[in-house]
């Protein structure tokens, strides 16, 4: 009976779909850390101790994919009816709660431990990964118990306030026990699995016969709102106030048809948490990376389906269908464009005061190196990096051409830096390369000796190495500030919803929308498509070994800042242009929208009608 | 004869000071077919819910079979079918997967009622629940809820929002599983038309209250509408003050008001209370009882 | 033969069943020892609770106008002439009830009602002939 029930469970029955966005989710977030890890990029976080401030991602996901698996509801309404024991009902939805997360853990590990063996090496060790998701196992265990505390004897939790407090209470403090404990031997998650056991028996047992729709004490409630009053004989009256008498009344109606369900404010919180996990200060500078701007999409898909399922009520009213457009468009690139531009500032700030430019020993790779940030690199489109002789000519030096790495498989094009400097360089060549490089980097020209004189020594075996104090540019030089993000900040912005307006504008279409009518659970995904198919595409391209994550980023970040500084015209010109350029974009997509039918209520879906 | 239902003096409130049902006493002998009749909110849904034991009376009790459905919940259910209006078969399942689950559940499932229901409705065993318009979904329900034959049969708005050619299947069906068997049903409707054909016996709700509990034929012989014209000194609350009287309503040209008597013994009442002469009585439909009553007593 | 039931008139269903089947009887419809539909198949035709049937049936019965066999479905009672009368007067009484208040209530006088009546049963037999 009970595997029977499991499989019609709907956490199971939705975990598919999920499946495999939920496991994008927690293994790009996490393993952005493990690229920041493995390429020394992340001062401070090394190794596990990193990883585990990492956790909240992936507990995020399954936190997120325990709500909408229903982990406030107890029993269905249809299985109520049956003769089926109230106990075995329970368990079987405990049951396939829990089962759903672990699916969700195990791929996520999967994944990660894939990492390792493509890496070639255990970036993150095997035990540590191990405990962090033996953690998160017995967590999930134990906040599906916890969710049935209150009032176990009804049918579902209603969402109401007191509810999502509860279950957010329960998740962060669940967050901060695996925090604690992850990292130590995995044996330690016994400690949240045993509690989840004992709480659950303790629950199991003192479940009543049969479950309740309603609770048995009537709450506490306003007065009703319907009083019956004794009929009066009523003659008409002439309406006095006039249509305008509540403006916000419409806007209101309107914001909370479309964004009234909770379902909305989840994404949203999505969003600030990727954006803000992303934007972690790490020279890894994945907030251009394209991935980011395809989670952006798929986010922004999100809300505008959302708020699209809710047309059927708004389309018999006189509003105008410019004006849903509005509302199911600008608040998502409004979230998305203020997220972004936060984290950037963010970014920005951290950038001020970190150090951008700096010659020291690779902590993987072994050898000592100027490193400059990502976008400063560049691409050998042809696969030969010109020889550093051709980038810079000292007359005492021999060609020593830069080094290199594959960019894809198969393809010609490789990654290489300009400021390269070759092991065993004489102090003027770093010199050289560490002048140009401040230069790229900070719009400022800091003559070759003088770096030479001041950071530089010649080690006994001719190789160059950095005095006592390190490379402290910052610190003697005032007014050093990165200017790439500037330049780059228009593009990105474009970045963040043109292509997705114009994407919008080419598939909302009269019959798109009405998918629905079929039943079909996809068609939000149609919109989503591009940014899925890449997000899959690159995630197999890492798991095959064909590139790595930072490749594909400094590529992005490499032809947004060649796309940027090419880009004519000051900065006002710039903005104005993509002020013109989204303008353009949207009422296209405006266009479009105002044509397409009225999508089918969709009578069992992500979203409830 | 022992009662398969019986509701003593249920009282159920979801909302503090909004009692829903206060007091609700009445109870089902078997073979009996009892419509239950209500205003939207009157609390129809909650008693059968009751009933199943899905909720709980805060005063009162109610046992089936001389069960308590909350004590003993898989007794209770094994013999009852139950139909409600909104859709909660799984839409994912099949047709054919539904009744396979029935037949699982139930010891007393026939098979040949359930081929034989699911000929008359003509339903594709492959077909999902998830596909199928409202009254089909609805048929599959009444299917599942009768195919084991169950002792008592609880539907809450079995027929609603269907359109009339289903109503009429689903009351053809009800019928048809009346003369199989002896099976009592409790159910609740809107559509008072299939009430008058299938109920031998009706039971109002007003206010959380029983405001009529009568067999239906009594309705027709022992209840009167009385339609007085305005004037002569008649009002309302007279007419309210008149042994037998259920209810009066003022409408525009006349006031209505219903008596528990005869035509006859009303007009006679009339004319001896207030001396009228011109007022018409007549028996009383219950479409036109339940407005009466329901309107009236405000 | 064939039944029609309006479960929304004033009368319940089961005295229109009753009052049908007297008719039929005593119209010569109906003969002694023709057999009535079952309860099952009348329920399922006319679309009403099989109860109400089986009431209109109880008290037919009981008022001796049909005959219950065991096993076997329900009869119609043999019936001499002379109760065949009784029953035909007491339909005509039934029927002529309501005509007896109108007439009353609109004042026309005996005579004058009892001729109309003539000339109305006239005119249908004479109808009849030229038919």
């Amino acid at each position: 009976m009970i595997p029977r029930l499991i499989l019609r469970d709907r956490a199971i029955r939705r975990l598919l779909p999920w499946l495999l966005p939920g496991v994008l989710f927690g293994f790009m977030l996490a393993s952005n850390q493990q690229d920041a890890v493995r390429h020394g990029l992340t001062a401070g976080a090394h190794g596990f101790q990193g990883f585990r401030y990492v956790a909240y991602l992936p507990w995020g996901a399954i936190g997120f994919y325990l709500l909408y698996g229903g982990i406030a509801v107890r029993c269905e309404r249809f299985d109520a009816t049956l003769p089926i024991p109230q106990r075995t009902l329970w368990l079987s939805r405990v049951l396939a709660l829990i089962l759903s997360a672990w699916a969700l853990i195990g791929t996520m590990a999967v994944k990660l431990l894939l990492r390792n063996r493509i890496e070639g090496f255990e970036v993150v060790g095997r035990t540590q990964v191990g405990s962090l998701f033996a953690q998160l196992a017995a967590a999930s265990a134990l906040a599906v118990v916890l969710a049935r505390l209150p009032r176990p004897a009804l049918h579902a939790l209603a969402l109401k306030r007191g509810t999502i407090l509860y279950l957010a209470l329960v998740w962060a403090g669940i967050l901060g026990l695996v925090f604690l404990l992850a990292g130590d031997p995995p044996g330690y998650a016994l400690l949240p699995g045993v509690a989840a056991l004992g709480l659950g028996l303790w629950i199991y047992v003192s479940l009543p016969a049969s479950s309740l729709i309603a609770p048995l004490e009537p709450k506490a409630g306003d007065p009703p709102a319907v009083r019956v009053t004794p009929r009066k004989v009523v003659v008409g009256k002439p309406i006095e106030e006039t249509a305008t008498g509540n403006r916000w009344l419409v806007h209101a109606t309107i914001w909370r048809t479309c964004y009234g369900h909770w379902a909305f404010w989840l994404v949203f919180a999505l969003f600030l948490l990727l954006l803000m996990g992303v934007a972690r200060p790490d020279p890894a500078g994945n907030l251009n990376g394209l991935s980011v701007f395809a989670l952006l999409w798929l986010l922004l898909s999100a809300s505008f389906s959302l708020a699209v399922s809710r047309l059927h009520v708004l389309d018999p009213l006189p509003l105008s269908r410019k004006r849903i457009f509005a509302y199911a468009v600008l608040p998502g690139l409004l979230v998305a464009s203020l997220g972004y531009l936060g984290a950037m500032v963010l970014r920005t700030g951290w950038e001020h005061r970190s150090t951008l430019v700096d010659y020291r020993r690779h902590p993987v790779a072994g050898d000592v190196d100027v490193h400059v940030p990502l976008a400063f690199r560049e691409i050998g489109w042809d696969g030969e990096p010109p020889p550093v002789k051709e980038l810079y000519v000292p007359p005492w030096e021999e060609p020593h051409y830069a080094w290199s790495t594959t960019l894809y498989k198969g393809f010609p094009a490789v990654l290489y830096s300009p400021y390269h400097v070759p092991e065993g360089s004489p102090p003027e060549t770093v010199a050289e390369q560490i002048s140009r490089a401040v230069e790229a980097v900070y719009d400022a020209r800091i003559p070759a000796g003088e770096i030479q004189r001041r950071y530089l020594v010649r080690g006994s075996d001719g190789s160059t190495g950095v005095q006592a104090g390190g490379l402290t540019l910052l610190e003697d030089y005032s007014g050093l500030k990165p200017t790439l993000w500037l330049r780059t900040a228009p593009l990105s912005v474009l970045l963040i919803g043109l292509p997705w307006l114009l994407y919008l504008a080419s598939t909302v279409r009269g019959g798109y929308l009405c998918a629905a009518a079929d039943r079909r659970p996809w068609a939000p995904l149609f919109l989503a498509g591009l940014p899925v198919l890449y997000l899959f595409g690159s995630l197999w391209s890492y798991s095959v070994g064909y590139t790595t994550s930072w490749k594909l980023t400094a590529l992005a970040h490499i032809l947004l800042r060649k796309l940027s500084l090419a880009l004519p015209g000051g900065p006002i010109a710039r903005w104005v242009i993509v002020v013109v350029l989204y303008g353009g974009a949207y009422l296209l997509a405006q266009a479009r929208f105002e044509r397409i039918e009225t999508p089918a209520r969709s009578q069992d879906g992500f979203v409830r009608t | 004869m022992t009662e398969i239902l019986a509701f003593k003096d249920i009282h159920r409130a979801y909302v503090r000071g909004v009692n829903v049902l206060q007091g609700v006493s009445f109870s089902l002998g078997q073979g009996e077919v009892v419509g239950l009749l209500g205003k939207n909110g009157a609390g129809k849904t909650t008693l059968l819910r009751i009933a199943m034991g899905m909720l709980e009376a805060q005063r009162g009790a109610v046992q089936l079979f001389g069960l308590d459905p909350r004590r003993e919940p898989l007794a209770v259910k094994r013999r009852v079918g139950y139909v409600s209006e909104e859709q909660i078969l799984p839409p994912f399942l099949s047709v054919r997967a539904v009744i396979a689950l029935h037949r699982q559940l139930f010891p007393t499932w026939d098979d040949d009622l359930a081929a034989q229901l699911s000929a008359r409705f003509g339903l594709s065993p492959r077909a999902k629940i998830g596909t199928l318009s409202k009254g089909e979904a609805r048929q599959v329900a009444l299917l599942c809820a009768a195919g084991h034959r169950p002792e008592l049969l609880l539907l809450d708005e079995p027929a609603g929002g269907l359109d009339p050619v289903m109503r009429r299947e689903f009351l053809e069906t009800a019928i048809d599983l009346l003369n199989e068997g002896g099976t009592t049903v409790l159910f609740s409707s809107h559509y008072l038309f299939d009430v008058e054909r299938l109920a031998g016996r009706v039971v109002m709700l007003h206010e959380g209250r029983v405001l009529l509990d009568s067999p239906l034929d009594d309705l027709r012989e022992r209840y009167a509408l009385a339609l007085v014209p305005r004037g002569d000194g008649v009002t309302r609350d007279g007419l309210l003050a008149l042994d037998g009287c259920l209810a009066a309503r003022e409408r525009a040209d006349a006031l209505h008001a219903v008596f528990q008597a005869d035509p006859r013994r009303t007009e006679a009442l009339l004319e001896r209370e207030f001396g009228i002469t011109g007022a018409r009585c007549r028996a009383i439909a219950l479409e036109e009882m339940f407005i009466e009553l329901m309107g009236g007593q405000l | 033969m064939l039944f029609t039931v309006d479960p929304q008139s004033d009368v319940p269903v089961y005295r229109q069943l009753m009052e049908q089947v007297k008719f039929l009887i005593a119209s010569g419809q109906l003969e002694p020892g023709d057999e009535l539909p079952s309860t099952r198949t009348l329920s399922s035709e006319l679309g009403v609770n099989p109860m109400t049937i089986s009431k209109a049936y109880n008290y037919l019965e009981k008022d001796g106008v049909l005959e219950r066999r065991p096993g076997l479905p329900l009869i119609v009672k043999a019936l001499d002439d002379g109760q065949l009368q009784v029953r035909k007067e007491d339909l005509l009484r039934e029927s002529l009830a309501p005509i007896v208040d109108m007439v009353r209530q609109l004042g026309i006088g005996h005579k004058e009602a009892l001729r109309i009546l003539g000339e109305m049963l006239d005119d249908a037999q004479r109808e009849e002939e030229l038919r």
